[in-house]
């Protein structure tokens, strides 16, 4: 089939001065298309099984896959929308799925299969607005690897609260929020669960013992799997799947996790209308949802009766009510500061690791040290120095796209229409006052604890 | 002419102003600005980009030196045998694409890599090799070495045997010989060797995206423009800072080198006086030879480890081996390895054939323009892929092609093609003026003067006396188009038109695709190796058949 | 001009002496056996065809070939194994090899700066050897950007500021045109006796050697044809190829014989000349060559004169080739073509083709060689 592709191709190469000059016709509609465009964020491993199976069923339909990173995904339906030619989103974040409705770039839907409960997790499964369709759960979790523990005789973390150990220091690793539509799921989820101040006080306690923060969500479990680093913050599916492929690595959800959809939903004006649909049907069809236990993808069905046929270790969270229940995940807040919490994160963690790193060993050092020796004015730095190295340059109430008016959300190419309008503070210009607040703060974290480590010496 | 400067027009200028011309636009009121320029440097973290970035070029260009010096001076300076072997270690590395390097890099010199595993064991050290800048310098200095191998070797066998001897009889020898005579002579050659070097490093995505360095400009322009929402214009204003810089460096390159060609062969003479090593010399020579030749093969070992590995991970080597991952890729991805055979003979095939024109119409012709046209062809070499692909998107997303569905443009396979053609047309038009060089202008006024007109010169006497350098202007072509990665990221609509470059990428993006994905790596090293190859064979036969072996 | 400075003077030997030279490359035997004694001041050339081994020889003096065999001297000094930078051997190149990378200054300062010379003595003396060359206002340009007999001029300032005890040119003038060649020459030879430098001077040209050398060395094969001064050799080759090498001859083979008292030469066309003065050499005495320079045969249609002191030979004009002074008229003598030169004067009306004449040439001007 390929050769024949390939075949067509090479003859377009050659025949291009003639066929610039034919206008060729659009093919005959058939009762179904005879292809569908998916634009994904999942790797080949989860697209290749439905691909093969769905062409199967619907012999005639070609499943054409653009595989993209969530966030280019999005920008790219963005920028396409004018011309679209995608038929269907398929990624797990849903924070994506909001993005794209709020700019009018999806078609409702509503999947006649049966059987799919409408909450996973505290979570409901599909859009209330009919956008788009949960087909999967995924939480999120810490993935470590064994014998990386085991060399260097590191525990094995339960909970995030265990990552802020000095013993995990330059052992753990995430992607950035911003880079990765996933990711950001965990960080908002912590920020719903322990609130905006002690969340990110958390997420910034275990970013000073980041080894690395990686560009692309697989950067992650790559770096797990070959033993660059020992721990990192994952979605549970790479987790299981690089686990069913054989790496010596294990997976856990901590208690403040949520269980979120991967969803699917159809681009406005999308070319293949009737094959998207029945992409999507087939998706939630029992047998769509059997190919989730695939060793390489090891997603969480959303139909609860596929359960009886997982592998025994299988988490099920229709069951297993631990899973995911402890946050009540607000997406309406979770998009309305979406930007904000990424680049806050970029501004202090992704970008400051090396900053964030030297005052966490610091304070570590000094905290090892009063544990051995009491003095209250080294115990009182210490304190300062910790409030320091956590401190947010915003408030929660401040942290909202609304109140930054056009700065994270305006869009390049659209012409204002007056002069008049005011013109609002640049992102860039906004990130430069946080980060110096930031590079400030750490460098006196820095400075205090090493101060109480000499009173203590 | 007007054919050529239209598809330069339409192919490389405008989308190139046009990335430029968002980069100068304010945000909101999209009237010109140099408000962005301003955010730029004023923020911390691209100012820490930009030096990090000029630090990877600068660094990179002096390890790669410090490899490809004594190589060259070995060759050119001795009677040594292993001058095959430096030969093709100018080759190889070139084979594979740098950021497959990087990962192969990583499990063997990285912070758990199978190295530091052993070192640790022995000795209990750690050599931070693969951290950071770092892993940067090092993954691209040994990627990129080549070029300045090949040009500072042409330059050192160009420098006539008496500049070395008169030398020696005013009474200097050794290493003032060298210092004096021998470097300044070779400065032209290596000056533009490493001018390449520092572009490449400066433009290149692949490896620091895939060694997660990402406070270096390349990627921050790549991130920038692919996030979400983010759509400041920042990533515009880094896609011009490095346009400017590369062109700005290519500049400084072209100027230095500007009244210095100081090809000094005289008839008779010929390279470098050559003389036997001794036999410390020789033990010596070949310690380094071997050194390097190591490190410039541990990114194919370790491909080639992860490719057959099944788990490797905290280990010294995987854990077991396995063909599985070839038979993946074969019967899951042809494609990845058809599409990448097609598009670049089609790149190779459109170069040559405007490399050959361009070239024609510089050196033969006297028609207005002919300098600039030379020039904006050759530009394409500082322009970095990433701007090119971010500016076909931009310009070419309205364009409807009627007979795709009305498809727009941009998503079409050919502009793969046309956009590598672009990328790699400067190594093509190089490879072809040089050619056409060396075809003496009484060849073409005796054939004329026979009674053959302009075009039956051009087909019958010029070109198949340029054909040696207008195949190995194909080959390099052919080869570098094959792993073009940051280009390739932005413009591949749908898996199936993925080169090898895209789908090593995709592979790698998960678990189980590490192998197959390294299987990938592999194909592609054979496959460009391989047609590299043949190419230079037939390059080899025909130069010998027409007696023509002046290319050194 | 006095250039006391470069007075080398002969108040040191600097002769050069090569004793039994045998140098290979692989399997080419390129010198076989050299013997040369060159004295000191002594303007000497090495004059052969290209590949007869002279180029090999200078370099070898200069250091940059070992032979396998044999001893080179300079002086009383022994330097055969001595490498090139301590030979102080002067050497200007075929090519000048002028570093394109340095000024004209540059170049000349170069061999001084080598020697740790302080610097304003460098400059001192490079000035007065860019005086002495003529280049003084020169001095800051590049090679690139002056003339061929220029570049010829620095090369030869920057081998001479070095003092050194023997100056070696290779080929020197031949990437000059003809008439910068000439007066090249001329200026070379001033300057050698301006300096009174030991000068081995390698060409291919007889009228560059015959012009500037005091001797001469004609080398063919890897072998010294024969050694002495230009005038010499023109006269007296000592064997077939230096006669051919050196000027036109004519060559009448055939085989002496004795006759009584005289020795008769038996021309293979049948001609039998009776010779004079001629010392019977039996390596050769079977087959070897009447030498005769065309300029000593003269050419005459009408009277016959008998002389004990010339030899006739008869025979017919079949061409003739201007050459301005004189006419080279080709005289077919029993089926051998024989060269004579006519003398031209305004108006002269040269003889016709087919025109039979008597060639005169006296006898003590024609001498035998081995064929």
């Amino acid at each position: 089939m390929n050769m024949k592709t390939n075949f067509t191709k090479m003859l377009l190469g050659v025949l291009l001065a003639a066929v610039l000059c034919l206008w060729i016709g659009p093919s005959v509609a058939a009762d179904m298309e005879d292809k569908i465009v998916v634009v994904t964020s999942y790797p080949k491993d989860l697209t290749g099984p439905f691909k093969k199976a769905f062409e199967a069923k619907y012999p005639g339909t070609t499943v054409e896959v653009l595989q993209k990173k969530t966030s280019a995904a999005v920008k790219y339906i963005q920028e396409t929308a004018q011309g679209n030619t995608s038929d269907l989103v398929w990624a797990s974040a849903p924070d994506a799925f909001e993005v794209l409705k709020g700019d009018n770039l999806l078609k409702k839907y509503t999947p006649k299969a049966k059987g799919i409960p409408a909450e996973i997790g505290s979570y409901p499964i599909n859009d209330p607005d009919g956008y788009y369709v949960g087909f999967a759960g995924s939480g999120y979790g810490i993935m470590w690897n064994k014998r990386y523990l085991k060399a260097k005789k590191i525990p094995v973390p339960k909970d995030w609260d265990d990552l802020k150990k000095p013993v995990y220091h330059d052992h753990v690793g995430m992607s950035a929020p911003s880079r990765s539509g996933t990711t950001h799921l965990t960080v908002e989820t912590v920020l719903q669960g322990e609130g905006w101040d002690k969340g990110w006080a958390t997420w910034k306690e275990i970013a000073g013992n980041f080894k690395m923060v990686t560009e692309r969500s697989f950067g992650v479990p790559e770096g797990v799997n070959s033993g660059d680093f020992g721990v990192g913050i994952v979605i549970d599916f790479f987790g299981f799947s690089s686990k069913a492929t054989g790496f010596p690595v294990d997976f856990i959800y901590p208690k403040v996790t949520t269980l979120v959809p991967a969803n699917i939903a159809i681009v406005k004006n999308a070319p293949h209308p009737k094959a998207a649909a029945a992409f999507i049907e087939y998706l939630l069809s029992q047998e769509g949802q059997e190919l989730l236990l695939d060793p390489a993808i090891r997603r969480l069905p959303v139909n609860p009766a596929t359960y009886a046929k997982a592998p025994k270790d299988f988490p099920n969270p229709f069951k297993d009510k631990s899973i995911g229940a402890a946050v009540k995940f607000d997406v309406g807040l979770s998009k309305d500061r979406y930007n904000i919490v990424n680049s806050l994160f970029d501004v202090m963690i992704t970008y400051r690791r090396k900053d964030i790193a030297a005052a966490t060993k610091a304070i570590q050092k000094a905290e090892t040290a009063l544990a051995s020796k009491s003095n209250a004015k080294a115990k009182a730095l210490i304190k300062e120095a910790r409030a320091l190295l956590t401190t947010v340059p915003i408030s929660e109430s401040e942290a909202v796209d609304a109140k930054f008016p056009g700065v994270f959300t305006s869009d390049v190419y659209k012409k204002r229409k007056k002069v008049s309008v005011k013109v609002p503070p640049r992102q860039a210009e906004i990130e430069e006052k946080w980060d110096s607040f930031t590079k400030k703060s750490y460098a006196a974290a820095k400075a205090k604890a090493e101060k109480a480590l000499k009173m203590l010496k | 002419m007007l054919f050529i400067a239209l598809f330069l027009l339409i192919f490389l200028i405008v989308p190139v102003v046009n990335v430029i011309f968002v980069a100068f636009q304010d945000v909101t009121t999209s009237q010109f600005t140099l408000v962005n320029f301003k955010d730029f440097f004023s923020t911390a973290l691209f100012r820490e980009s930009f030096w990090n970035s000029l630090y990877v070029g600068v660094m990179t260009v002096l390890i790669a030196s410090i490899f490809s010096m004594p190589l060259a001076y070995f060759t050119s300076r001795f009677e040594f045998k292993g001058a095959v072997i430096v030969q093709s270690l100018g080759i190889i590395p070139l084979i594979m694409p740098p950021f497959v390097g990087a990962v192969s890099m990583m499990m063997l010199f990285g912070r758990n890599g199978s190295i530091n595993l052993l070192l640790e064991r022995w000795f209990g050290i750690n050599i931070p090799l693969m951290e950071g800048l770092n892993g940067v310098i090092f993954v691209e200095s040994l990627h990129y070495f080549p070029f300045i191998l090949i040009n500072l070797s042409a330059a050192l066998q160009n420098i006539d045997k008496s500049m070395e001897e008169s030398a020696q009889n005013l009474g200097c020898s050794g290493f003032r010989l060298f210092r004096r005579i021998v470097l300044p002579l070779a400065m032209p050659g290596y000056m533009a060797g490493a001018s390449l070097v520092f572009l490449k490093v400066f433009d290149d995505l692949g490896t620091p995206l895939l060694l997660n360095v990402n406070n270096m400009l390349a990627p921050q322009a790549y991130l920038r423009i692919a996030s979400i929402g983010i759509k400041d214009p920042m990533g515009y204003v880094i896609s011009v800072i490095l346009v400017v810089i590369s062109l700005s460096a290519m500049w400084m390159a072209m100027k230095s080198l500007k009244g210095k060609d100081y090809a000094t062969v005289q008839k008779g003479g010929g390279g470098l006086a050559k003389r036997r090593m001794r036999s410390w010399e020789k033990v010596m020579a070949w310690s380094i030879i071997l050194l390097i030749m190591t490190l410039v093969l541990a990114p194919h070992f370790g491909l080639t480890l992860l490719s057959f590995g099944s788990i490797w991970s905290y280990s010294i080597l995987p854990d077991a081996f396995t063909f599985d991952h070839f038979v993946a890729i074969f019967t899951e991805t042809p494609e990845f390895m058809t599409n990448t055979i097609l598009y670049s003979f089609l790149a190779g095939s459109i170069d040559i054939v405007l490399g050959t024109a361009i070239a024609y119409i510089a050196l033969r012709t006297k028609l207005i323009g002919r300098k600039v046209l030379d020039y904006v062809a050759m530009s394409a070499v500082a322009i970095p892929g990433l701007v090119i692909g971010i500016g076909y998107l931009r310009t070419f997303f309205a364009f409807r092609v009627p007979w795709l569905e009305n498809q727009p443009l941009a998503t079409w396979w050919i502009v793969i093609v046309i956009a590598l053609s672009i990328r790699r047309l400067p190594y093509a038009l190089r490879a072809c003026t040089a050619a056409l060089q060396q075809v003496s202008v009484s060849l073409e006024e005796s054939a004329e003067n026979l009674g053959a007109g302009k075009f039956s010169t051009i087909r019958k006497i010029v070109v198949p006396l340029m054909v040696g350098g207008i195949l190995a202007g194909f080959v390099t072509s052919f080869a570098t188009a094959a792993v073009e990665l940051g280009m390739t990221l932005m413009l591949v609509s749908k898996s199936a038109d993925g080169p090898l470059s895209y789908g090593i990428y995709v592979y790698m993006q998960s678990a189980a695709g590490r192998g197959p994905g390294a299987a990938l790596g592999i194909a592609a090293v054979i496959v460009v190796g391989l047609c590299t190859m043949i190419s230079y064979i037939v390059v080899d036969r025909r130069q010998k058949k027409y007696g023509m072996r002046e290319t050194n | 001009m006095t250039n006391t400075a470069y007075k080398n003077g002969n108040d040191s030997d600097s002769g050069v002496t090569l004793q039994g030279i045998s140098l290979s490359f692989g399997k080419t035997h390129v010198l076989k056996g050299i013997d040369l004694k060159i004295e000191s001041g002594e303007f000497f050339a090495f004059l052969g065809p290209s590949g007869c081994g002279k180029t090999t020889l200078i370099r070898l003096i200069a250091g940059f070939e070992s032979a396998q065999a044999g001893q080179v001297f300079i002086g009383e000094q022994e330097v055969s194994h001595l490498p090139p930078w301590r030979r102080n051997v002067g050497m200007v190149f075929q090519s000048y090899a002028l570093w394109p990378h340095m000024t004209v200054r540059k170049n000349v300062a170069f061999g001084l700066e080598e020697k740790h010379m302080p610097r304003n003595e460098i400059n001192k003396r490079v000035d007065a050897a860019l005086d002495l060359v003529d280049l003084l206002d020169l001095a800051d340009r590049r090679p690139s950007q002056i003339s061929g007999g220029q570049q010829q001029r620095v090369a030869l300032a920057r081998t001479v500021v070095i003092e050194p005890q023997v100056l070696l040119l290779d080929e020197p003038l031949s990437n000059l045109d003809a008439k910068l060649r000439v007066q090249m020459r001329r200026e070379l030879r001033q300057l050698q006796q301006k300096l009174s430098l030991t000068t081995i001077f390698v060409t291919h040209d007889q009228e560059e050697a015959n012009t500037t050398s005091d001797r001469i060395a004609v080398i063919n094969d890897g072998i010294i044809q024969q050694i002495g001064s230009p005038m010499d050799l023109y006269d007296q080759p000592a064997n077939r190829f230096v006669a051919d090498f050196l000027g036109t001859t004519n060559f009448i083979d055939g085989r002496l014989k004795e006759s009584g008292n005289t020795i008769q030469f038996h021309a293979d066309n049948g001609e039998v000349i009776p010779m004079h003065d001629i010392l019977l050499d039996s390596s050769y005495r079977d087959h070897c060559s009447l030498v005769v320079r065309p300029q000593n045969v003269t050419i005459n249609t009408d009277t016959e004169i008998e002389a004990a002191d010339k030899i006739r030979l008869k025979g017919t004009i079949i061409g003739k080739e201007f050459l301005g002074s004189t006419i080279r008229y080709r005289v077919n003598v029993q089926n051998d073509v024989l060269l004579a030169d006519d003398t031209h004067h305004h108006g002269q009306v040269p003889l016709k083709n087919g025109t039979a004449v008597n060639l005169y040439v006296k006898r003590n001007q024609v001498i035998i060689v081995d064929a």
